[in-house]
């Protein structure tokens, strides 16, 4: 038969038989080959989309659909090298094939891009892993099942279990879509089941995660379960924090959905957070610890105290914290409280010790507490460091030792303390010297033992306890007796101690022997005493001498008065019978009266002067001088004398009575220069023997330096009247004044030489 | 009316001479002497044993001794001065005492005048002289006083 096509049905080309010069096997074969491969390439499509169509799962999807269009391509280019056999329409050919080209280049390309992540795809030994593990947990679910069955527990009871619990249970695809929403979770999330379908969890739920999803779903698909901790928003906006579970749902062995199952925990997270905050709150370290002995908890405290940082501590036996010699003996202590758990405080009166990472031992206080919780039984065990109590405590004991043995050292006083019944307990080495008891013979005695009789009879020392117990203390000078029954006056202080409460724990006894001092104290007394009756004694005389002066002044001159005025009257009446001699012995009568007179006068003048009050104060003594010496003058105009003042020369002194002083000096210096044409008379000052002296001198008669202690004597006179007048008082005055200025007067001369008198002033400005 | 002086001296020597001394001077005066304070009282105020005594002629001039038996001067003087009648009787004390307690006393309860007897005679006559012509010629008593 001939294949070949008629030429006039192509112009310009030949059909593709010609090419095989129509060898008609070669053409068949062409013919056969190509429809052969048109068939597949048109049927492999179409197998493509089915397989897509049923394994929607499956990534890439795309890339299958470029594959059947580009193997359909592929098909067609081969229908048309048949047809080209005996048509030459090369243009639809050519066509098909660039359409068939364009595909092919595309999915070569997108298939290089696509090889990395399909490479990343498991390999279907890590899906025979899965799908090992999904199918024992589908066994575990038909037994599940079968059980559920067993219990004839139908479908429908289960649906409806999942409406009643109160976890929110949903099913979501493998793209997050929602497939069932329970009645707990619309109430938890204000999402209704028909809002909710459909909807991608984690955009509805605005979920945080706490790892990235890809991790959470690696972790999924590797174990086939994820457990944790999501923060999800409800409808209203506010959060909540729950604990989800999440399964993968199998069919044949594949997954095809997410189980998830969340537990509303905020409530739990905020009550345990207030717990955390009060755990961390507590001034001590606590430690939880469970009943395998292993800490579970700790606070920062703990970290402060054994210096370990937290992670160290968790699920660590607490032992870590223990000394290593009590770790074996506190195991057995541990189980026993978990066997009879009670509040209490650990290894009460025993000194509790802990172990800080670097080794350190510290002085602890703990007390125990169990704890029930879902958990089970924990213990809380509540840590005080009280290394900074033990060492107040030591150095307090420290200072207490001290002052014992201060107390006990001490000589001069008796320390003793007695129980609050008054019997002695403690003993110091005073007491043993003060009254003479060792301690071992005297405590436990009672303290009135160290009372007089007459006290005790008085129910003294019975009477001091209660007043020191009523108002603190009670203190006392007054005689106790030694051991040897001799008597001593004691300095007492009995002092009430109290302890925390207020109640009565004793007596702290001071005791000193005073009775030297008291014995000064008697004759100081005494001494007072008879000062006071010599002061007595004194005052009387001076009474009794003012009434002498005064009598003296009165009843002496009145004789005198009769005598002259008698005598005077003699002269007068008898003048013309009386001779001369009578008249001469009348007249030395009188002028003896008179001489007796002045005589009384200056007496009593001394006397008034030792006796008038005196008022020293700053004086210029050079004008005191200066007016004494003018008023000396006037009474003696024919006199010529030179009278030298060293000027503005100050003392304290009283005025008046240094007036009489510069009276008597610069009178005797004028009397005792009578005899001299030209007298000349100084006052000044000068330093005699270290210590500044004022002096009255004169070039008059002067004295017998043998004599010149005599001078200030009264009635001394180192001249007879007749050649100077005077009675002898002068000086004694002037001696008298200058003593009362706690001064010093005495006198320089020679006979002839003048005379010097010096004097001195100290008084006190009154 | 004769003017007149009543001393009150308990010394009779020192009476006699101080009358000696005022008359020595030719004083007119009348002197009376008393020697103690009662008996000064009882002169002034016509009693006990001036009882009579006409009392409307008192003295120009009282010279009072201080010190005296029963009732001393300055007792005496504290009197006058309390009296109605005598509380402007011009009084001087004649005494022998120049203490300054006594000068004080004396002048506190009212004295006149202060007189120191001098033992020389001579000048006491002088003194005399002077206290008499003083007091009862140069001074002019109170008002009223007859």
């Amino acid at each position: 038969m001939s294949i070949s096509a008629p030429s006039f049905l192509y112009a310009g080309f030949q059909p593709h038989g010609y090419c095989y010069q129509w060898n008609s096997v070669l053409v068949w074969l062409n013919v056969f080959s190509d429809t052969l491969i048109a068939a597949a390439y048109f049927t492999i499509p179409v197998t493509l989309l089915w397989f897509i169509r049923k394994r929607r799962d499956l990534p890439f999807g795309w890339i299958f659909s470029l594959f059947g269009l580009f193997i359909v391509a592929c098909g067609f280019t081969h229908v048309m090298e048949v047809w080209n056999l005996w048509h030459a329409d090369y243009w639809v050919s050519g066509a098909i094939k660039s359409v068939t080209a364009a595909a092919s280049v595309s999915t070569a390309v997108l298939l290089v891009n696509l090889i990395p992540t399909a490479i990343a795809l498991p390999s279907p030994a890590r899906w025979m892993e899965i799908n090992h593990s999904l199918e024992s947990e589908v066994q575990e679910r038909r037994a599940l099942e079968l059980q559920l069955r067993l219990s004839e527990t139908s479908y429908r009871e289960i649906a409806a279990l999942l409406e009643v619990t109160h976890d929110a249970i949903m099913e979501v695809t493998l793209e997050n879509e929602i497939l069932f929403w329970n009645h707990a979770a619309e109430k938890l999330y204000g999402w209704s089941k028909e809002e909710a379908l459909g909807k991608t969890v984690h955009v509805l739920l605005h979920t945080v995660f706490p790892k990235p999803l890809g991790e959470i779903n690696a972790e999924l698909i590797n174990i086939g379960s994820w457990e944790g901790e999501l923060l999800h928003q409800r409808r209203d906006g506010t959060t909540v924090v729950v604990a989800s579970r999440w399964a993968v749902s199998l069919k044949s062995g594949r997954a095809v959905a997410i189980l998830k199952s969340n537990r509303d925990i905020t409530m739990r997270r905020q009550e345990e957070d207030k717990f955390r905050s009060l755990l961390e709150a507590a001034p001590d370290a606590v430690v939880i610890v469970n009943d395998e002995g292993k800490i579970v908890l700790v606070n920062s405290q703990t970290e402060k105290v054994f210096g370990y940082v937290r992670s160290e501590l968790l699920h660590q036996p607490v032992e870590i914290l223990l000394p290593d010699k009590i770790r074996a003996l506190h195991c057995g202590h541990r189980n026993d409280f978990f066997a009879h758990p009670k509040t209490r405080n650990m290894g009460a009166g025993l000194e509790l010790k802990g172990r800080r990472k670097d080794g350190t031992e510290i002085p602890v206080e703990i007390s125990l507490s169990p704890l029930e919780t879902a958990e089970g039984l924990l213990v809380s065990a509540s840590i005080r460091d009280i290394s900074e109590r033990k060492r107040a405590e030591e150095s307090m004991r420290q200072a207490d030792d001290k002052l014992r043995l201060l107390i006990q050292g001490v000589k001069d006083y008796a320390f003793l303390m007695l129980d609050p019944e008054g019997r002695v307990t403690t003993w110091n080495n005073g007491a043993e010297r003060i009254k003479g008891y060792r301690a071992d013979e005297i405590i436990g005695q009672h303290f009135s033992k160290f009372y007089p009789a007459e006290d005790l009879a008085s129910g003294k020392p019975s009477r001091e306890l209660e007043i020191a117990t009523k108002y603190g203390s009670y203190e006392e000078e007054g005689w106790r007796l030694r051991k040897d029954g001799t008597r001593f006056w004691a300095s007492v202080l009995i002092t009430a101690l109290r302890g925390k409460n207020g109640q009565l724990r004793g007596f702290g006894k001071l005791t000193r022997d005073v009775t030297n001092r008291k014995k000064a104290e008697e004759d100081a007394d005494r001494q007072r005493q008879e000062i006071a009756q010599a002061n007595a004694k004194l005052l009387l005389a001076n009474n009794e001498l003012e009434s002498f002066s005064y009598s003296v002044s009165h009843d002496l001159r009145t004789p005198l008065r009769t005598i002259d005025g008698f005598s005077h009257a003699l002269l007068e009446d008898l003048s013309d019978k009386l001779d001369d001699d009578s008249k001469s012995y009348l007249n030395r009568i009188r002028a003896a009266t008179q001489r007796m007179a002045a005589l009384i006068d200056d007496l009593l003048n001394l006397s008034r002067l030792s006796r008038a009050a005196m008022h020293a104060k700053p004086l210029n003594l050079s004008v005191l001088v200066n007016s004494v010496a003018c008023e000396i003058r006037g009474a003696y105009p024919d006199r010529h004398v030179e009278l030298r003042v060293a000027p503005d020369l100050q003392a304290k002194a009283d005025a008046g009575l240094l007036r009489v002083v510069f009276e008597n000096l610069l009178g005797n210096a004028w009397k005792f220069t009578a005899k001299k044409p030209s007298a000349h008379i100084e006052f000044g000052q000068a330093q005699v023997n270290g210590s500044a002296a004022f002096f009255v001198r004169d070039d008059g008669a002067g004295f017998d330096p043998a004599y010149a202690d005599k001078l200030f004597g009264a009635f001394q006179r180192l001249h007879s009247a007749s050649e100077f007048e005077g009675t002898g008082i002068g000086l004694a005055t002037v001696q008298r004044i200058i003593h009362r200025h706690n001064g010093r007067v005495w006198a320089e001369s020679a006979v002839g030489q003048g005379a010097t008198f010096y004097f001195t002033l100290n008084a006190e400005v009154s | 009316m004769r003017k007149s002086i009543l001393l009150v001296e308990d010394n009779p020597d020192d009476a006699a001479l101080t009358v000696r001394a005022l008359k020595k001077n030719q004083l007119p005066n009348d002197i009376t002497v008393v020697h103690d304070g009662v008996q000064a009282l009882d002169y002034l105020y016509g009693q006990g044993s001036f009882e009579g005594r006409d009392t409307r002629e008192m003295p120009e001039l009282v010279l009072l001794d201080l010190k005296l038996p029963l009732l001393d001067g300055i007792d005496v003087l504290k009197r006058l001065r309390a009296d109605e009648r005598t509380k402007l009787l011009p009084v001087v004390i004649l005494t022998s005492s120049n203490e300054d307690q006594d000068r004080m006393n004396a002048y506190g309860c009212g004295a006149n005048s202060y007189v120191r007897k001098p033992v020389d005679f001579a000048t006491f006559v002088a003194a005399a002289a002077q206290l008499g012509l003083y007091w009862t010629d140069l001074n002019l008593p109170a008002p009223g006083r007859t």
